[in-house]
């Protein structure tokens, strides 16, 4: 049962004076029994440390992302949090177009969202807003869309598949410098040889 | 005014702009935006509307925000509501987004995680907080005024950078990158990756010729 009393008072962060990722870690580390995320991109390995820990502890732990590092989608599911990343291949055309929310739910009694997406630079480079509230309107509504969202089909489970480090790393610009440098020598000792010859 | 009269709007939603356009004509004192990117065709004029009715508007908006080619609408109506007294500077940095989403409008402040401009009203996934809290309003008003460029700052008809990383308008239309040099790089698509794989190609082939030329010879 939801505690209908005003809840915590609301304040808003900006980059510029806050720590922001200070911020995130610290709501996210006061959860106790669920945290409901929803958010454009999650890729910060501090969250995710924040969220393992929690998911660890016995804390509820649900993530809808657009965009989820894979390496974070798998240690998290490995932590028992349960993932889902937007497919807009489920979405009829013309319909929505990019999952950009911002939004983290902690026990039904703590909202943040603003600008700030759970990615490194965001956090702690650009310049960001985040709100904190635990306004029970803003609550109310925010479990209220979480909960749709959820439950939407083009949201799939994701976060167990092996990690792509490898084609990352074969795909990757050291590789190639590196083919590009043996290709060179080669290049140069079937000069020296040439000419050697000759 | 306390948080439990705050609201949120989600979009998509066919009705956001609406709600946007009420709030921008019932300002009556002053408007201050910090906008990573906002559709200016769209709201400049209302904005416009609120400078003739005395409101004070203030802009700061990321550079992403500037046209790519000169004597866009976006650019004419910045220009215009320079001449009409507002402040619209740029933030540029290469390294840093001035990412914001936040506009106060008297005692009102939205804050967003939407940008003021399309596909965010109709085609994504967004929250639109309203709030008339006193301590959020408060602390908004106080940021504002800190990361607000002076008024000489702002006005100075010469490319110096605020402490902030600001720039009038029409400075910062002059010295961003030349849209047909952005074209360009563009269609060049030259990428340190694509550079690399294709010297590595270039030089694979010489090696290909040399092994040839030996056997050859």
């Amino acid at each position: 049962m939801r505690d209908k009393q005003p809840g915590r008072p609301p304040v808003i962060h900006f980059s510029e004076t806050s720590d922001l990722e200070k911020v995130v870690l610290d709501v996210l580390s006061s959860a106790r029994t669920r945290i409901c995320i929803s958010h454009s991109m999650v890729r910060s390995r501090a969250v995710c440390a924040a969220l393992t820990r929690a998911s660890a502890a016995g804390v509820s732990v649900t993530v809808l992302a657009g965009q989820i590092d894979e390496e974070v989608a798998r240690r998290l599911t490995g932590a028992g949090a349960v993932c889902r990343v937007f497919d807009p291949s489920h979405v009829a055309a013309g319909a929505v177009r990019k999952f950009h929310d911002k939004l983290i739910i902690v026990d039904d009694t703590v909202a943040a969202l603003g600008s700030v997406n759970l990615f490194q630079r965001s956090l702690t480079t650009d310049g960001e807003t985040l709100v904190v509230t635990g306004s029970r309107r803003v609550l109310d509504s925010a479990a209220a869309h979480w909960e749709e969202l959820a439950a939407w089909d083009a949201m799939r489970l994701t976060g167990h598949q092996r990690p792509t480090a490898l084609r990352r790393l074969l795909l990757g610009e050291r590789v190639l410098l590196a083919a590009l440098a043996v290709s060179l020598l080669l290049n140069t000792a079937f000069l020296a040889g040439l000419t050697a010859v000759g | 005014m306390n948080a439990e009269t705050d609201e949120v709007h989600w979009s998509p939603s066919t009705t956001l702009v609406d709600l946007l356009h009420e709030l921008i004509d019932a300002a009556t004192h002053s408007i201050d935006l910090a906008m990573f990117r906002i559709d200016l065709e769209v709201f400049g004029p209302p904005l416009v509307q609120a400078l003739e009715r005395g409101v004070r508007v203030r802009c700061l908006i990321d550079q992403r925000s500037i046209p790519d080619v000169n004597g866009e609408p976006a650019a004419s109506v910045a220009e215009l509501l320079s001449d009409r007294g507002a402040t619209v500077c740029v933030h540029r940095s290469r390294e840093r987004l001035f990412h914001h989403k936040v506009v106060l409008v008297d005692d009102r402040l939205l804050t967003s995680s939407g940008n003021w401009c399309e596909p965010h009203f109709t085609a994504t996934i967004d929250h639109w907080l309203l709030s008339a809290d006193d301590e959020l309003v408060g602390a908004t008003r106080r940021w504002f005024e800190q990361i607000h460029p002076t008024d000489a700052t702002a006005r100075a008809g010469r490319p110096v950078r605020s402490p902030r990383g600001f720039l009038p308008w029409s400075v910062a239309l002059e010295h961003r990158t030349p849209s047909a040099t952005r074209q360009r790089r563009r269609l060049a698509g030259l990428s340190r990756r694509r550079l690399l794989a294709a010297a590595l190609a270039l030089s694979a082939v010489a090696n290909l010729t040399a092994i040839v030329s030996r056997v050859a010879w």
